[in-house]
């Protein structure tokens, strides 16, 4: 088991490292770099934009070096000082920039992932006992259009509800008295009011999703010998389905928050600029049209890690729930 | 009823409601598994044996259903002296739960599937005996250790918190046998327990269980279609074809002298050692008729080398007495 973890723990390093080559290049490969955006956007105010100019601020970020240098100095800074680069657009150090947006990111991400499973958990359990009934017909039907609707005309949509019929300004994650004020009991309920918008909305697509996965593994296991083992015994039909089985199913359900994560994070990005949500997704769009890129890259690397972190906690909870990866 | 029977199954009808039509698993069957012995149930595949068993134990898988017909449980403990019809509780039913388990149990083919992969052998041991002995609980791990030494499982302390796939296929069916014998049951349904099993380890379960049928007296319902097994294991022989009970008789009689032309030409097409090389293998004529369409009549008219127009294909055979505890159903025999 502890080797288990340990190896997980291992490979973690390497996927960071490539995954971090893979950001930079990437935010290197479009044409020009954020000086010439500077400067296309300071003709287009008028104003003249000198070579001497722009050659000074490519020296002063460092642009005027290699890539591979630029990359090493990048990825040094962070690792002795947490210091993930100056973003040249805000003008200011990119840690200061995205620490709350990657916790905001964080939260609507848990809270989704948790309503996600409290709702597909049970509904899949019964649309599998119950196959064919009008219940498992309604929440497949449900299921499919759930996973249909895109998630930011969900959104649009229940803005407007809530506008038009309660009056509500559901954009945000705090009404106008607690946006500044400090943490207390009152803003933190505040907040769960604006905080179920994005959730429902992000929980819609993943929720039909999960619901199928559960569906069909369970469907898988409940014809399985050992079900008819269990049920020889004398076990009654809920007992045994919830100890056997479902136990069994488990194993895809909990993989899931591997892939379920990364497609939340992106999901979160458009959501966030509807909802106008203070998460990292409308500052990630930004940095990458002006090509800031050491704002836009901290962000990849950051979203990338919590991406490998969310497959590490699945696979701790694998070997937890099933013996036969623990002992392999 | 007889105080040596233990199950009675009379015209038992399982039907299985399929889109295509209903599937007429076990039509009209009757058998008795008498206390203490071993009947042998044998048929090819599709025949109703295992859907049978199921019946007894009331989990019959969905879309099937127990339609009509009786099976009746004689218990007989010191003073209580009871008969319970099976067929008419629900699978449901407290009563059939006290049942499964702890006087009826059932082993399987597949020991490999037959246990739940993500829990330890000891933890499925275990559990028959809080199911059905809550107060005894305490005694559980003990009695699992002690039930798995008999069996025959090495080093039951260390097996006991293994999971099934680090146990061989004997041993898992031995792990099984241990769990079904566990609260010490009347009736032990095995359905081709050896099938998925090489020949030696076959032997050895065989053994196993003819060992615990003398330790704690219990019936066994034998269900094959392997005759080698049904001479070597069984005290009486049920021979079924297209969900009926063709013949009924001492393991003897069943190979010394086969009535029904579905047997004889059964027994005709096992391969023999003995028999001069170049020989051909006689197979039974045609294939089993299609369960959506049972041919009216005996189910076997359409293959039978003795088939009579007119009876045959006409009118249900009904059990004919040939000897003490032999009988046939086959128009060969009636007046």
């Amino acid at each position: 088991m502890w080797k288990f973890l340990l190896q997980r723990l291992l490979l973690f390093v390497p996927t960071f490292l490539v995954i971090s080559v893979i950001t930079f290049v990437l935010i290197q490969a479009p044409p020009g770099d954020y000086i010439n955006s500077y400067a296309t956007q300071l003709e287009a105010s008028g104003e003249e934009a000198s070579e001497a100019l722009l050659a000074a601020l490519r020296k002063r970020y460092g642009l005027d070096q290699p890539v591979y240098v630029q990359y090493v100095k990048w990825l040094w800074g962070i690792f002795t000082r947490l210091d993930f680069g100056h973003s040249m657009q805000w003008n200011r150090p990119v840690g200061d920039l995205i620490w709350d947006r990657l916790a905001w990111t964080v939260v609507i991400s848990f809270f989704t992932i948790i309503f996600t499973w409290i709702l597909a958990f049970p509904i899949g359990i019964y649309s599998a006992t119950h196959q064919y009934s009008g219940f498992d017909y309604s929440f497949t039907f449900l299921g499919f259009v759930g996973a249909g609707i895109p998630d930011f005309l969900l959104a649009l949509v229940l803005m407007w509800l809530g506008f038009a019929f309660f009056g509500l300004d559901m954009g945000g994650l705090f009404s106008e008295a607690y946006r500044d004020a400090p943490w207390s009991w009152a803003k933190f309920v505040d907040m769960l009011k604006h905080l179920w918008v994005p959730v429902v909305v992000l929980s819609v697509s993943s929720t039909a999703g999960l619901i199928r996965t559960m569906r069909a593994n369970l469907l898988d296991e409940l014809r399985k010998p050992y079900v008819i083992t269990a049920r020889a015994k004398g076990m009654t039909e809920w007992h045994l389905v919830l100890k056997y089985p479902v136990r069994v199913a488990l194993n895809p359900f909990i993989s899931s928050i591997a892939y379920v994560l990364p497609q939340l994070i992106s999901g979160t990005t458009i959501i966030s600029i509807v909802l106008s949500l203070p998460t990292t997704g409308p500052i990630q769009i930004r940095s990458l049209m002006s090509q800031d890129m050491y704002l836009a890259g901290s962000i990849f690397l950051l979203l990338a890690s919590l991406t490998i972190l969310g497959t590490f906690i699945s696979d701790i909870l694998l070997a937890v729930v099933d013996p036969r990866i623990r002992l392999e | 009823m007889d105080p040596g029977i233990l199950i009675d199954i009379q015209k038992l009808h399982t039907n299985f409601y399929l889109r295509e039509g209903v599937v007429k698993a076990v039509n009209g069957a009757s058998l008795t598994i008498a206390k203490g012995r071993t009947l042998g149930v044998v048929g090819e595949s599709g025949c109703g044996k295992s859907v049978t068993a199921q019946s007894i134990l009331q989990i019959v898988p969905r879309p099937g259903r127990i339609e009509s017909g009786d099976i009746l449980l004689h218990i007989a403990e010191g003073d209580l002296d009871e008969t319970i019809n099976i067929a008419d509780l629900n699978p449901g039913d407290p009563l059939m739960r006290d049942i499964r388990g702890s006087r009826i149990s059932m082993i399987f083919q597949e020991p490999m599937t037959s246990f739940s992969p993500v829990h330890t052998v000891g933890n499925q041991l275990e559990e028959t005996i809080k199911l059905h002995q809550p107060d005894r609980r305490e005694e559980a791990p003990a009695r699992v250790l002690d039930m798995l030494r008999r069996v025959g499982i090495a080093n039951p302390e260390r097996n006991v918190e293994s999971y099934p796939h680090q146990l061989s296929g004997g041993m898992r069916q031995r792990a099984m046998v241990a769990m079904a014998l566990m609260l010490e049951p009347s009736l032990l349904i095995a359905d081709e327990p050896t099938t998925a099993l090489d020949v030696t380890t076959e032997a050895q379960i065989l053994a196993l269980m003819r060992d615990m049928q003398s330790q704690l007296h219990m019936a066994i319902m034998f269900i094959t279609h392997d005759l080698g097994v049904i001479a070597e294991m069984a005290d009486d022989v049920a021979v079924m074809y297209l969900g009926r009970v063709v013949e009924k008789a001492p393991v003897r009689a069943i190979f010394h002298s086969p009535k029904h032309p579905y047997l004889q030409a059964l027994l005709e097409s096992i391969p023999r050692i003995q028999k001069r090389t170049g020989a051909r293998l006689k197979a039974i004529e045609g294939v089993v008729p299609n369960p959506l369409d049972v041919p009216p009549g005996c189910p076997f008219h359409l293959r039978c080398p003795d088939f009579m127009p007119g009876v045959c294909d006409e009118v249900v055979p009904t059990d004919t007495t040939i000897d003490e505890g032999h009988s046939v159903a086959c128009h060969l025999y009636t007046d």
